[in-house]
């Protein structure tokens, strides 16, 4: 456990170097939500929808801000790299996981983030005159118990891609595929309260819904008891799924890796 | 001449280095269309409450998209990886290989990578707008590439200055997820929220306004100046940080 310790301490120093693209990262992770939140209230201004309002609408694209970055994960792209120049050697010769330093990493980028978003956030949440959600405390532990999984399961996806490029020459193509079904199907931009049935029902069934649209449905209690029950036993049933694909991967791959220079 | 031929050379590399990856080039064409399938999606869920974004129609919204997809296509294809990279390429000194070449520096960064397979979404931009525009002539097509050609202009001015940093910062990876801002905010008619969105709005939003005739030549006239000033600008800013380079060994 102090070993882990030491990686979160020693990223979170390393993080503070770059601390000016964290701010910029942080910029881009506040600005779009709230746009499309601006957008979503021209829309509700003048049209028919009754199933979101005001409230309901700042609520969630606010707490879409934090959720969005307490469950993002970027070292996927960064993996690709390290595998063809040899680089990830040296993590599998460590005492630890070859996780280790990106969960540490991760964990430190994020902590940061949220340090200047949540202040970000509470301000404009007060100055669009939305008091916090009505939640009891059962609520409130499943709105962090879940945010936590689905940082897990996008975290694990992230990486078990990124490791891809033990067989392709290649993985941005899935990494932009990836990101772009999980903008769409997560609820970053539209919530999944709002789809039609068909994209509703097709959205249910994947792992997106899972990273980042259940916390924020139960933040806006959405979800009754049975089908609470029944999104968060999905959720781990994903997560499941993610370890397994992590674990088989790295197997497999590491079976298949010839480092440079070895 | 010379840079039409150093501009050639670079296409020609870029090709053969794509065909070589046959499959990744012919799943990421697929993946693009893929991408205008989930846009549709969700401009179809906005109107499926609403019979208008801020006064801006379904069609209207469609044209915004195509504008949008024409200029980020050819963002992608040429600028994109470029400038994406310039942060390693500073880091790590390899700014020497380009800087020692007798041409623009700034010229050769932005052709050494392109990516062809994003043809596609620039394709895409094109039937979007074959389908939604009302009347089609060939004036109004030159005026659509002319304008488009404007915002890609100004997005590149833009990010060109965000990359620009590269030379202040130690690292500037957010650059990606600052173009993925842009371009999500970019596909909303900006204009509803008047001010507050000015920056962006000559990405996408006037250009479209123009082409469907929501407004005439004071808007042409905007475009073409920010385009220009901001290009400015963006290079001026280039320039200067350049004189803050000192190679990585030295």
């Amino acid at each position: 456990m102090r070993k882990y310790w030491w990686y979160i301490k020693t990223s979170i120093e390393s993080s503070f170097i770059d601390r000016a693209d964290i701010l910029l990262y942080s910029l881009s992770l506040f600005t779009t939500p709230v746009i499309v939140l601006a957008v979503w209230l021209v829309i509700n201004s003048g049209g028919t929808n009754t199933l979101m309002g005001y409230k309901e609408l700042v609520i969630y694209f606010l707490a879409n801000v934090l959720i969005k970055a307490a469950t993002s994960s970027w070292i996927g792209k960064f993996i690709p790299g390290r595998i063809r120049r040899g680089e990830i050697s040296a993590l599998l010769l460590k005492p630890t996981s070859i996780l280790s330093s990106w969960i540490a990493n991760n964990i430190a980028e994020k902590v940061i983030k949220l340090a200047l978003l949540l202040p970000a956030v509470l301000v404009t949440g007060y100055w669009l005159a939305v008091g916090f959600p009505n939640l009891n405390m059962g609520n409130w532990f499943l709105v962090i118990l879940t945010t936590l999984l689905a940082g897990i399961i996008y975290f694990l996806l992230d990486v078990t891609i990124g490791l891809l490029a033990f067989w392709l020459d290649e993985t941005r193509w899935v990494q932009d595929l990836f990101f772009m079904l999980e903008s769409f199907f997560s609820g970053r931009i539209i919530p999944l309260a709002l789809f039609t049935l068909f994209w509703k029902e097709i959205a249910m069934f994947t792992p997106f819904r899972y990273m980042l649209s259940l916390p924020l449905e139960i933040l806006l209690g959405q979800l009754d008891s049975p089908r609470l029950f029944q999104a968060v036993s999905m959720q781990i049933g994903y997560l499941t799924l993610a370890i397994v694909l992590y674990k088989t991967t790295l197997r497999l791959g590491i079976r298949r890796y010839g480092a440079s220079g070895a | 001449m010379r840079y039409l031929k150093i501009f050639s050379t670079f296409f020609r590399m870029n090709i053969i280095a794509e065909m070589e990856f046959r499959s990744n080039f012919i799943i990421r064409i697929i993946s693009q269309f893929l991408f205008v399938g989930v846009q549709v999606a969700m401009i179809e869920t906005y109107f499926g409450f609403t019979n208008n974004i801020g006064g801006w129609s379904r069609p209207e919204i469609f044209v915004l998209a195509g504008i949008f997809r024409l200029i980020e296509g050819g963002f992608h294809i040429f600028l994109y990886t470029n400038l994406m990279g310039l942060s390693d390429i500073v880091r790590t000194g390899e700014l020497d290989m380009y800087l020692t070449k007798p041409v623009n520096t700034l010229f050769l960064l932005n052709v050494s990578r392109q990516q062809w397979y994003e043809l596609s979404t620039f394709i895409s931009g094109i039937l979007f707008l074959i389908y939604f525009l009302p009347q089609q002539s060939l004036a109004l097509w030159i005026m659509i590439f002319g304008l488009s050609f404007l915002g890609l202009v100004y997005l590149s001015s833009l990010i060109l200055m965000f990359a620009t940093l590269a030379f202040y910062m130690n690292r500037v990876s957010a650059i990606s997820s600052i173009m993925d801002a842009i371009s999500k905010i970019s596909r909303f008619p900006l204009d509803i929220f008047g001010r507050a969105a000015a920056p962006l709005l000559l990405v996408a939003t006037v250009p479209s306004r123009v082409i469907l005739g929501k407004s005439g030549a004071t808007d042409v006239a905007i475009q073409v100046f920010g385009s220009a000033a901001l290009f400015c600008v963006a290079y001026i800013f280039w320039r200067h940080s350049l004189k803050r380079y000192s190679s990585a060994s030295s």
